[in-house]
């Protein structure tokens, strides 16, 4: 299973890292409030790619849970837990990312799946959706893709 | 670049600045310091921490595929994704460049040019880890600058 996410500590007063970028990416961190607690599960074999997806669905209040290959995230579902989302690499450890999703999508899960990852040729973005992810996204996932799919998600 | 600054942020701004003109850093690496505001300031020390312990195992992994008399080509692609990957979220654009570059040659199976390719990830790597350990010693002495004058607006 996932490591634990890094612990928060209180934010210092020290930092300044002010540029025009750094401004523009803040404010997309900040243009949406949530009217409804969204769930998410994160499916990446990567550590750092988990960590970091995980807390940019964070930062918009969305409850996250992660896991870091095919099988687990398959189980998980079958057990019958729910979510409103569902991201989800393609070549991932034990069962990869194609077959999870049509395992998925075969258990009739209708929810909202993001394929993120990688791999950023149009065979495999093919390959992705047809194996039943919504969305294609090239890896690293980032606010300009995630808030119109947040938006939606919660009806706005 | 603008002329040297004595006060430590800008210092680090500045270099930032540098890495980004350079090709190191790209805006995905702006994107966690904006995450940073929204979690904790030990979260990119972290991050990074992750990151190359993590890109140094598949790197030693990609180098034992290779040095094989039968070269593992789908352990060099699948390790080759993770790293990619990762690099890509780190925002470390010319290491993730490299990565692709070596992945066609994976791809193709082309040993010579996948030893070729390979030493030019690992040189992005080190020029990465070094840019990382500057950032990470600009900010402990943000840090302790800090504590001794306590006059840091929050952005």
């Amino acid at each position: 299973m996932a490591p634990t996410l890094p612990s928060g500590d209180q934010a210092s007063d020290q930092d300044n890292w002010d540029n025009g970028r750094l401004a523009r990416k803040r404010q997309l961190l900040t243009e949406i409030v949530l009217r409804n607690r969204l769930t998410a599960l994160v499916v990446d074999g990567d550590t750092t790619c988990r960590v970091l997806e995980q807390l940019l669905l964070r930062s918009y209040e969305v409850q996250t849970q992660g896991v870091d290959n095919g099988r687990d995230a398959v189980a998980l579902i079958a057990s019958g837990v729910k979510f409103n989302l569902i991201i989800i690499d393609m070549i991932l450890p034990v069962l990869n990312g194609l077959e999870a999703t049509r395992q998925i999508r075969d258990m009739g899960v209708h929810c909202k799946m993001l394929g993120v990852t990688a791999c950023s040729g149009e065979s495999e973005r093919q390959a992705f959706l047809a194996a039943g992810v919504d969305v294609f996204i090239e890896k690293p996932l980032d606010p300009e893709h995630l808030v119109p799919i947040l938006r939606e998600l919660d009806g706005q | 670049m603008a002329g040297s600054s004595t006060d430590p942020t800008q210092q680090l701004n500045d270099y930032i600045r540098t890495m980004h003109d350079q090709g190191i850093l790209d805006d995905n690496f702006d994107q966690l310091l904006a995450l940073r505001r929204e979690q904790n300031p030990r979260f990119i020390t972290e991050l990074i921490s992750m990151f190359t312990n993590d890109a140094e195992a598949y790197i030693a992994e990609i180098t034992n595929a290779l040095s094989l008399t039968e070269v593992d080509f789908s352990t060099i692609i699948s390790k080759l994704h993770q790293l990619k990957g990762s690099t890509s979220g780190i925002g470390g654009h010319r290491m993730y460049q490299a990565c692709c570059e070596l992945r066609v040659a994976a791809d193709d199976g082309d040993k010579d040019r996948c030893d070729e390719l390979f030493l030019r990830v690992k040189e992005e790597f080190n020029t990465l880890k070094q840019c990382f350990d500057s950032i990470s010693e600009m900010r402990r002495n943000i840090i302790s600058n800090g504590t001794r004058r306590r006059r840091r607006r929050p952005l």
